[in-house]
């Protein structure tokens, strides 16, 4: 039995509906072969596997048969009922299969001499079949091999392979490895075996964990490469796919107000409605003043907002707004705004993700602020943070609204951040907020240096925070450094010779 | 019972006069047991459903079912000295034991 191996042979793919697991495998897991998924213990192998059937069962209306070669058929349906997920019931009515190889108890398992896995694809052969199953999860292949020591793995792993191919069924066979990095697998030669290849990670960065899924290959198709970072939530699991939702996002050229008539004209007739927007300064300089009249103008004009705070109490941020005349109590009671305040601390940033995804999603805002993102910075690595970044405004971008972050910068004058360097080419308006010393006085200066798709102020302008708000006075003169943190006067000869150098 | 040994062979589509295993099998229980034991042959391939009773992932098998505690090999019991070690025929190499 031979077969033809077109090098453009068009493979069928099988959809795993696990929230952004088929974007980053360009459609899904391949038709009637065998997926391996690798990962140490408690990256998620199993519930990978048992969302995979699930969502076959209960979305594609595609039977499945789970083969355990760790724990008992009682234990999973258990242990996966905390997702709402009821195999039992699947069990019952006889749209899930198990293949139990763990009940052994006896005293000592040896191996002593040759022998054959036909019993075992015959045992799965006849689930499969009576309950006419297209998917298969095997879990996992290294307890199996464990027991077997010094037998020939990859011939075994082959056997299987083209047993579960010629069943017709698409199947996912999770495999234990021993670390992170390096070597694959236990097994060398498993992911010879397999058309497509999932690495599960789950590391302890700097005290916060991470959990990435990455395509190792996948055989005659295009995939996404790299770690993508995912969450185990309480309704299962969700990737975080950066890509495929940046090229779907249009641009309008429509504009909406910020909330302060001044910087509107600073930034060319205010922002448009479907950009991302960074203010940036050091503390005390008006961020939160910038992102709460942001969102309280939404609410004048009639549309939604959320405002996500991470460094401010909901009491604090009321408080803060009647100090500028903004009513954000009012307009959170009339329906227009939430205000979610959380600890950066009290979740990972993929879980932070989530949350703040989900309340989108509830609450269909036009507007998002979120003041500020270098608190949550503070608390996570530097790679997550970038991630978590992209992933949010990706997010935002593909709803169309408008998002305002803030960021705080480390030192009082001038400056820049590791934040501002990491998310500056995600934007698309970026506002600098900066204190500026001249002649034994602090003031405040504003200026825009980037807006995407339009012509804006180049000038420094200074500002004041008043009762009502920000203040926004006339231009800096003959002063220059401001935005690196070191102003200093500029005489008049100097500004002619530096005018004709630029003109 | 008199008989104190009692071994069941798991085998799959195969005649026990072409089984490898049955051959040791009986060679070994005539050497050790002097022909006192019991030993059932059972093809899967005619009774699928021992084969999840039983839990059994490949063959051949051997389970030695008395004397407790039962005991399970994997495999054609292709070196004596090893499977008469795990049958419990001995106790120690290179010594005779029961």
């Amino acid at each position: 039995m031979t077969e033809t191996v077109h090098p453009k042979r068009h493979i069928e793919k099988v959809p795993t509906n696990i929230h952004g697991l088929d974007i980053v495998l360009n459609g899904g897991l391949p038709e009637r072969r065998v997926a391996l998924l690798v990962g140490t213990a408690g990256s998620g192998k199993t519930i990978f596997g048992c969302e995979f059937l699930w969502r076959s069962i209960t979305e594609q209306k595609e039977n499945a048969v789970f083969v355990s070669f760790e724990e008992s058929q009682e234990r999973i349906v258990r242990n996966i009922s905390s997702f709402g997920w009821d195999f039992q019931e699947l069990v019952d009515s006889g749209r899930l299969a198990f293949v139990e190889l763990n009940k052994s108890t006896l005293a000592a398992d040896v191996i002593e001499g040759e022998f054959d896995l036909r019993i075992l694809v015959e045992r799965i052969k006849a689930a499969v079949e009576q309950i006419q199953a297209k998917r298969v999860f095997v879990d996992s292949i290294s307890a199996f091999f464990e027991q077997l020591r010094q037998a020939p793995v990859r011939r075994m792993l082959l056997d299987l392979s083209s047993a579960l191919a010629e069943l017709g069924v698409t199947s996912l066979i999770s495999a234990e490895r021993y670390e992170e990095y390096g070597s694959l697998s236990a097994y060398k030669s498993e992911t010879f075996v397999s058309d497509c290849v999932l690495i599960l990670r789950h590391i302890l960065e700097e005290e916060k964990t991470r959990r990435t899924v990455q395509v190792l290959k996948y055989r005659g198709s295009g995939h996404s490469q790299g770690e993508y970072p995912f969450t185990i939530s309480n309704s299962g699991v969700v990737v975080m796919p950066n890509v495929g939702m940046e090229l779907t996002s249009k641009s309008s050229m429509q504009r909406t107000p910020s909330g302060n008539a001044e910087l509107d004209r600073m930034c060319g007739g205010g922002f448009f409605r479907d950009s991302i927007i960074l203010v940036s300064g050091p503390t005390g300089t008006g961020k939160t003043l910038l992102s709460s009249q942001f969102v309280h103008t939404a609410c004048m004009q009639d549309e939604k907002a959320i405002l996500f705070a991470f460094e401010e109490s909901r009491e604090q941020l009321f408080r803060n707004g009647s100090g500028w005349s903004l009513d954000l109590a009012e307009m959170e009671k009339r329906g227009f705004l939430k205000v979610v305040c959380n600890y950066p601390e009290s979740a990972g940033p993929e879980d932070h993700l989530l949350r703040m995804k989900q309340v989108i999603e509830e609450f269909q805002p036009q507007r998002i602020a979120v003041d500020s993102l270098s608190a949550l910075e503070r608390v996570i690595s530097v790679r997550s943070f970038r991630e978590f970044v992209i992933s949010l405004t990706s997010h935002i971008k593909q709803l169309q609204v408008a998002g305002f972050f803030t960021n705080t910068t480390a030192t009082l004058l001038g400056g820049e951040s590791i934040t501002e360097t990491h998310i500056s080419t995600l934007t698309d308006s970026i506002l600098l907020l900066r204190y500026v010393e001249t002649g034994g006085r602090m003031r405040r200066g504003m200026t825009v240096i980037k807006m995407r798709g339009s012509d804006h102020e180049k000038e420094i302008v200074e500002y004041s925070i008043t009762g009502k708000g920000l203040e926004l006075g006339k231009p800096f003169r003959g002063v220059e450094s401001i935005m690196t943190g070191s102003p200093r006067a500029v005489t008049e000869m100097e500004r002619d010779v530096l005018r004709k150098m630029v003109h | 019972m008199s008989k104190s040994y009692r071994f069941v062979l798991y085998l799959f589509d195969e005649l026990p006069e072409e089984s490898a295993a049955y051959f040791n099998l009986r060679r070994l229980c005539e050497e050790y047991l002097n022909g006192l034991y019991d030993l059932k042959v059972v093809d899967l391939r005619t009774s699928p459903e021992l084969a999840n009773e039983k839990d059994i992932f490949a063959t051949p098998t051997v389970d030695r079912e008395a004397p407790e505690p039962v005991t399970r090999i994997v495999g054609d019991l292709s070196d004596p000295e090893t499977a008469a070690l795990h049958l419990g025929f001995k106790t120690h190499p290179h010594k005779k034991g029961n």
